[in-house]
């Protein structure tokens, strides 16, 4: 394997498991906001700081 | 009879109604698209910047372009902790319901910063140092970070009450924070396999313009997400905390 294919493989590994990471972060509150937005409406909290 | 309040006083007051869950909640979500979009827009040509436009690296050749990513979410674990810390800080002092809730909303974001850091900074210091990890200072106190992070969230989700779980995590934040300045100094105090900061306040940076254009942008791009999130987050923690209380 020479320098710059070796390079290549550090290079997708850094970008393609953070990718994944987010994915999984944004896939997992798009479903956990899917499910609020299921039950309906803005909350019935308290008007206060 | 009282006189009518003065204007600004009246604007200061409008900013502070945003500190009710109540009305904050619509607010976030018409923040959150622009905060995407933004996202999208800015990595797009961060990206762009970082791989076609940056020239290669003299001394090492294309695997430098993980400063891309590794920089900007090294910045952003820090930031976000002491994001999380200041929400804390005045959720104890003024007792705002919403403060404590942010710091729940942004923490998963930073721990996710902070492994990003440390998974990017294996991944070229490999090639680079020839070792996946060294116990170095800065790598060190990097990971005592996702570890607060991952402390404060297991802390906050293991007691039942709320209020104390609230109060619990603010106290684990605050003491956490001496963490943040060991990080950023910990490259000047100790010697360190971790070379310094390439971009400093008072001096010119060690870069050409391409490189800290692609890394400033890429940083932005991170904000961005950060605040899409955080904001998603939050209103499901309102509305939990909504179904919570209505239960009680």
């Amino acid at each position: 394997m020479n320098s710059l294919q070796d390079h290549n493989f550090f290079i997708l590994i850094a970008y393609g498991v953070p990718a994944l990471l987010v994915a999984a972060e944004v896939a997992l509150l798009w479903r956990r906001g899917r499910a609020h937005r299921a039950q309906g409406g803005s909350p019935a909290v308290e008007d206060r700081p | 009879m009282t006189a009518p309040p003065h204007r600004a006083d009246r604007r200061r007051y409008r900013w502070l109604r945003f500190a009710s869950p109540r009305a904050f909640y619509p607010l976030a979500g018409r923040a959150i698209p622009w905060f995407t979009a933004s996202a999208l827009v800015l990595l797009a040509i961060g990206l762009w910047l970082g791989f076609v436009v940056a020239p290669t690296d003299r001394q090492q050749g294309e695997v430098y372009r993980i400063i891309f990513l590794h920089v900007p979410a090294a910045w952003m674990s820090m930031l976000l902790y002491l994001a999380a810390a200041t929400h804390a800080a005045i959720g104890l002092v003024f007792g705002t319901k919403l403060s404590h809730l942010m710091s729940r909303a942004i923490a998963p974001t930073g721990a996710l910063f902070t492994a990003i850091a440390l998974w990017t900074g294996a991944a070229w210091g490999k090639p680079t140092w020839g070792a996946w990890w060294v116990w170095d200072a800065r790598l060190t106190s990097e990971l005592i970070l996702l570890f607060l992070y991952l402390g404060y969230m297991a802390l906050v989700a293991s007691i039942e009450d709320p209020d104390r779980a609230d109060n619990a995590g603010a106290v684990l934040l605050l003491a956490g924070a001496v963490n943040v300045p060991v990080i950023y100094f910990s490259v000047q105090w100790w010697s360190t396999l971790h070379q310094g900061a390439s971009i400093k306040l008072d001096a010119a940076p060690s870069m050409t313009h391409t490189m800290l254009a692609g890394l400033l942008v890429m940083a932005l791009a991170c904000w961005a997400y950060s605040f899409a999130t955080a904001f998603a987050r939050v209103r499901c923690l309102i509305n939990e905390r909504a179904a919570l209380e209505a239960q009680a």
